[in-house]
């Protein structure tokens, strides 16, 4: 998994609330030959939500050239919520994103962005509207490590992630060699269970 | 004596085989649900990883995204979706893993086929790259849905890393009124709370009309529990889900079934467990509900006004209303009643089971739907369709001018090619009226069976009653 130290970058608000995985990561891109990146966030992002003429929406944040390249995204409340499809969080990745700052996130979306490389961190509702007043007056640094936000104005603001989520993104741990690591403590599991739940085993793969 | 328990941290603690720091656990799961979407995408993940699948008689899968409804139903000719379909297939027969192929009478929706085929039992894990996965907690099932890097992992290993939820407990108070659903009870919770009531939490339902619903309906209920944010949802297992799995063709039998069917009893929440939320919803006064906007929160009982954006608990919300507004053509403060629609899709493992489509069917017998609609009814298995046109309901729907389908999500997620096209309102009995879900600029109104069928026959958004009025 890739992983994450520091990021220093703009950032880039989009602060509507319940921005759903239908929106970020539309079906297109798995049943046609549109690349995730292209069918991202299509209903706001182009005329109609049309994903191939593809006419710029210019009043979306991420079609605005003073937007064009931030690394990071302020979002807005419950932002992921919706589908389990884990191309809302290659969505991000595909555009370059390395970080999402919000108030809450969807549950499914919020691990799947882990799984992803990418940084989630749950900030007060006020706070991620301050940083957004921000966006225009230079870079943000972020530190997984030290668990800080420096802002553009050199104001520092403190977060916390889950330690296990955290070491997994500084570390780059790949979690399914870790799980095979257990490999005897699952089998120990099953050989017990057979013997109290054998229904659950028995059910026949005809 | 151990610590009162809820239903959810029995089922949770009984499957866990390690602590892996964070409150992370590394968790057994029963039943591996593989559909055409996520399944290939995470058996593919695997293979390039050179692992065995873990544990293929937990497998079950089949396509059902994919699958075109259309009569005489084939699999989708639309570039890309070769990559997914075949895949389970071949996968499937070299891995020995149970796959019901688009011709198998067992086939159809995953939700739907879980529940009816008993491969989903009380306090078994379920896990499928689908979130609408909470759906099997109508069985009393820990069941929830993860996304591909998940999944990979548990075809690798047998297991899911997650943390225990928080628990919530929503209690629903007095008599369902007479025509109002599970669908409408679900709804009316998003509206009064919003979509992220219950993230974070596993959500048990409880209440005399929950006991009281059948199987069908705590399906129904436990499948809208994502969109309150919910990951898990469920109903305490009882004498009706006993009843329900009996005979089915994966249920255990004879000694078997009456040993799991001892287990199965024990498992409810203890009296005195404690819950991090427990809400209360009164019923007896609930209407009929429909969604006005793009989110399942932007609902309103049918006899109620769209709302004003300044109405709205806060800015950033007032805005949301207002693009929501504008995305679906709306006006606030006009009644829902009344608004012209243009298609209609009865199906969805919302809400495409037998006594969804005889719920429908009540409302549809003797009319027509209005000219210019498109009405579909998808039932959401083989076994559901078969058992419908038994009675005979897909004459009664046919008859009045509806298209009668194949088994698939269809218009739910439009993954098949099926849209509503640009511009197009639709009334839908499905889970989410997201923007673009059904197509792009698509706008969809969620509702009930019932609610679906009467809006066909008057070519609008209407009351249920007075559909049935026209009847005589």
């Amino acid at each position: 998994m890739r992983k994450f130290d520091t990021l220093v970058s703009k950032a880039v608000a989009m602060l509507t609330p319940d921005i759903d995985t239908d929106v970020i990561a539309p079906l297109d891109s798995l049943t046609s030959n549109k690349s995730v990146a292209q069918c991202a966030f299509s209903a706001l992002r182009y005329i109609d939500g049309d994903m191939d003429r593809c006419e710029p929406n210019p009043e979306f944040c991420l079609n605005q050239d003073i937007n064009k390249g931030a690394q990071i995204l302020l979002a807005g409340e419950n932002f992921g919520c919706g589908s389990s499809r884990e191309t809302a969080a290659q969505s991000l990745v595909d555009l370059g994103f390395r970080c999402v700052i919000g108030s809450s996130f969807g549950g499914i979306f919020f691990e799947n962005c882990f799984k992803q490389g990418l940084l989630l961190i749950e900030l007060p509702t006020r706070t991620v509207e301050q940083l957004a007043q921000l966006v225009t007056a230079g870079e943000f640094t972020v530190s997984l490590k030290a668990e800080v936000i420096e802002t553009p104005t050199r104001e520092r603001i403190g977060f916390n992630v889950n330690s296990w989520r955290r070491r997994s993104l500084l570390e780059g741990l790949d979690a399914i060699d870790l799980s095979l690591t257990l490999i005897d403590q699952i089998e120990e599991f099953t050989r017990h269970d057979k013997a109290k739940r054998p229904w659950v085993y028995s059910a026949g793969a005809s | 004596m151990s610590t009162p328990r809820t239903l959810v941290a029995k089922i949770w603690d009984e499957h866990v085989v390690a602590e892996l720091g964070g409150g992370y656990e590394l968790l057994f799961v029963d039943r591996c649900y593989l559909h055409d979407l996520s399944g290939p995408i995470s058996l593919r993940e695997l293979k390039a990883r050179g692992l065995p699948l873990a544990h293929p008689e937990l497998i079950y899968s089949m396509p059902d995204h994919l699958v075109s409804s259309k009569p005489g139903q084939q699999e989708s000719g639309l570039a890309g979706h070769a990559r997914y379909i075949p895949v389970l297939r071949e996968e499937s027969a070299l891995q020995n893993f149970s796959f019901f192929d688009i011709d198998d009478d067992r086939q159809g929706i995953i939700h739907v086929v879980g529940p009816e085929q008993g491969i989903t039992l009380p306090g078994l894990t379920a896990v499928c790259g689908d979130s609408h996965t909470s759906t099997h907690g109508g069985i009393g099932a820990l069941a929830w849905g993860v996304g591909t890097s998940d999944l990979t992992h548990l075809l690798a290993t047998g297991c899911l890393v997650d943390q225990k939820p928080k628990m919530m407990r929503i209690t629903f108070e007095g008599s369902l009124p007479s025509g109002v659903t599970a669908k409408d009870m679900i709804l009316s919770v998003i509206a009064q709370y919003g979509c992220k009531l219950g993230v974070g939490y596993a959500i048990e339902y409880a209440g005399q009309s929950v006991t009281d619903m059948s199987i069908e309906s705590r399906l129904t209920l436990c499948n809208l529990s994502i969109e309150l944010g919910a990951r898990w949802g469920i109903v305490a297992p009882d004498d009706a889900t006993l009843s329900y799995l009996q005979g089915r063709a994966f249920t255990p039998k004879d000694e078997d079934f009456d040993r799991a069917a001892d287990y199965w009893r024990s498992l409810r929440s203890d009296d005195d467990a404690s819950f991090d939320r427990e809400i209360v919803v009164d019923i007896s006064a609930l209407q009929s509900q429909i969604t006005w906007g793009t989110n399942p929160s932007h609902t309103i009982g049918i006899n109620e006004n769209i709302p004003h954006p300044e109405q709205a608990p806060d800015v950033e919300v007032g805005e949301g209303w207002r693009q929501a507004l504008d995305y679906m053509g709306l006006e606030a403060g006009q009644p829902i009643e009344g608004t012209v629609i243009n298609q209609v899709f009865i199906g969805s493992c919302t809400n495409g089971r037998l006594a969804d489509l005889e719920e429908a069917a009540t409302v549809v017998r003797g009319q027509r739907v209005a000219p210019g609609v498109v009405a579909w009814v998808v039932p959401g298995s083989r076994r559901v369709k078969q058992a419908a046109e038994q009675q005979g309901l897909d004459k009664v729907f046919e008859a009045a001018g509806f298209e009668w389908r194949e088994p698939s999500c269809s218009l739910c997620s439009a993954a098949n090619g099926e849209r509503v096209p640009p511009k197009w309102r639709c009334v839908s009995t499905s889970n989410r009226n997201y923007m673009g879900r059904q197509g792009p600029a698509s706008r969809t109104h969620l509702a009930s069976p019932q609610m679906a069928a009467a809006a066909a026959i008057a070519g609008k958004i209407v009351t249920i009653e007075s559909v049935r009025a026209l009847a005589q």
